[in-house]
């Protein structure tokens, strides 16, 4: 009778662990995991998107090396995300760290430096090709303003500046997020630290560099690592100012791979460079965090 | 005597912070500022007076801007998509989290579920193209609503999980004693306690789907079922001349969006900064 009763509530709590779970795991199985395995077998085939699909091996992957336009593509996204690295998290980290020691308007200053995060990059993109406007845009306008106007550019046609041009709203846009994570992470380190560091004569640097940066390296680490796939995942912004172009010159991996999928029609190849996205994406999460583990033992 | 000698070095330092911020909020706001000012002018004012007050108010901009980008059309359909599968998300992720983290914890179904958080979300469209259409949901808002909420249960699986966890077990092993079923628990103890992270990925999933562009551009083709960054990838197409008119039509796409923020500013901050520490 006891064991009866016992076995029906196991019962009845295996049953509503299934019953919680299922819509969820259904909606989440069909439509993610389902799509990135169905990606992979895409990678291997031949399609146009309507006819039937010719397996052809790794000859998209092979078309990888030899696509003038994907090794272009890759190099931007390279580029990007070089520049992205070494100017949005030093950035971050020093006005996280000036949010930190300021007593008055801390609430403001985090509100205006993250207030470009919420908006839709597609936004952004479209208001970067207003600024960039030759004659109109603010750009050339403040360069003549300021008497630079040697320095005034077609900045979305000219091969020497295009490419800087449409990367410049990724870097603007983000700084922000990296800078509030930095900033709740300074924020769970006791207030003492900083006050020994303060009262043994230590400068504004040497905390900075002696105290901050190793107290935050766990942070820091997850913050490179958005930047990183923030960047891989890069395309609102080239989209709406360039498409990419002219040719390929200021596509990134994304871009090339919407271009091909969706404008020529070549899903298996768009595949190959979907894959090639994901695969350098886990590659860098799961390198980085093995190199650095060391470190992070300790927490 | 100490307090005065120290007290023009801070100053200076204080002065020098509160200088570097305000530089880089300058920056961050500014863009937005002008292209509010310019949202007022012509075409000759936003050249000739491009940092001033408009001399002439053209607020006739908004109104051509709200008819060429169809914003009527575009905020209702945008508001219809983000908050069904705000309210998809909120609902499946948290029954799954609460089967993971009250009832039966189960490893390898938690791994699966948060293995999303890795995936860039561009690595889905091409198959989830050809899904939707298979499934004869092209051109409708239920495959943006579907794809948003499936895309997004991954962080919020993870989020709640790691909520639900640290509510305190006594709650629910009295009411079961007391012969309240699990479906009770969820629903008038765990779902109630979880608001704060319930109202966290509310909120990212919101901003996310109200901001996403690439699937929306894939499933809809419909002008009737657009959202607002295909309004604006469409403003941006029609070959355009007059600044005045695209800034509003920016300014209509954007401004919402900030007086959000400015309301939800302590959520917004804490859901972005979650999904960044995820893992």
């Amino acid at each position: 009778m006891c064991n009866r009763m016992i076995l029906t509530v196991e019962k009845q709590k295996r049953v509503a662990a299934w019953a919680f779970l299922l819509p969820g795991l259904a909606v989440y199985v069909l439509f993610v995991v389902g799509p990135l395995l169905f990606s992979f077998y895409l990678s291997v085939v031949k399609w146009n998107g309507v006819g039937p699909r010719t397996f052809v091996a790794l000859e998209n992957f092979l078309r990888l090396f030899t696509s003038s336009q994907f090794i272009t593509s890759f190099w931007n996204t390279i580029k990007l995300t070089g520049v992205s690295v070494a100017i949005q998290i030093p950035t971050a980290l020093v006005l996280a760290f000036l949010l930190y020691r300021s007593t008055h308007g801390t609430k403001f200053f985090r509100a205006l430096i993250f207030l470009p995060v919420v908006i839709s990059p597609i936004a952004i993109g479209f208001m970067f090709t207003i600024f960039y406007n030759s004659e109109l845009g603010l750009l050339n306008t403040v360069l003549d303003t300021l008497g630079l106007a040697a320095l005034k550019r077609q900045w979305l046609s000219d091969p020497d500046v295009l490419l800087g041009a449409v990367m410049a709203p990724q870097v603007w846009q983000f700084i922000g997020l990296h800078m509030v994570i930095h900033f709740a992470a300074l924020q769970t380190i006791p207030e003492e630290i900083f006050e020994s560091a303060h009262m043994d004569g230590a400068s504004g640097l040497q905390v900075f560099f002696r105290l901050v940066i190793p107290l935050l390296w766990e942070v820091i680490q997850i913050t490179l690592v958005l930047c990183v796939t923030g960047s891989l995942k890069s395309f609102g912004h080239p989209w709406i100012m360039t498409q990419g172009g002219p040719g390929v010159r200021s596509s990134y991996m994304t871009v090339l791979m919407f271009r091909v999928a969706f404008l020529e029609r070549n899903f298996g190849f768009a595949s190959a460079i979907t894959t090639a996205i994901v695969v350098m994406a886990l590659l860098f999460t799961v390198v980085f965090r093995r190199v650095t583990r060391r470190e992070s033992v300790e927490y | 005597m100490n307090q005065l000698s120290i007290s023009p070095r801070i100053s200076v330092r204080s002065f020098l912070r509160y200088g570097v911020l305000a530089l880089f909020a300058l920056a961050a706001f500014y863009p937005f500022f002008w292209i509010l000012l310019s949202s007022l002018k012509d075409n000759f004012e936003v050249y000739s007076n491009a940092f001033g007050l408009p001399t002439l108010w053209k607020f006739e901009n908004y109104a051509t801007a709200w008819a060429i980008g169809d914003f009527g059309i575009n905020f209702f359909n945008s508001l219809v998509v983000s908050s069904l599968s705000t309210l998809l998300v909120a609902l499946l992720s948290a029954m799954a989290a609460y089967s993971l983290a009250r009832v039966r914890p189960r490893r390898s179904i938690y791994l699966l579920m948060t293995l999303g958080i890795m995936i860039p979300i561009h690595a889905l469209l091409i198959p989830t193209f050809v899904l939707v259409r298979s499934l004869g949901i092209m051109n409708t808002r239920l495959s943006l609503i579907v794809v948003y909420g499936a895309t997004n249960t991954s962080l919020s699986v993870f989020i709640l999980v790691g909520f639900m966890r640290g509510i305190p077990r006594a709650l629910e092993e009295s009411a079961l004693i007391e012969g309240a079923s699990w479906y009770r628990i969820f629903f008038s103890i765990i779902l109630p306690l979880s608001k704060p992270g319930l109202a966290t990925i509310g909120t990212l999933t919101f901003l996310n789907a109200w901001n996403e562009f690439v699937y929306a551009t894939v499933l809809i083709a419909n002008p009737l079922l657009r959202t607002i960054p295909l309004g604006i990838a469409s403003l941006r197409g029609q070959y355009f001349t007059d600044y005045g008119i695209m800034c509003a039509g920016l300014a209509i796409a954007i401004v919402p969006v900030m007086l959000l923020f400015v309301l939800f500013q302590e959520q917004v901050i804490k859901g972005m900064a979650a999904g960044a520490v995820k893992g």
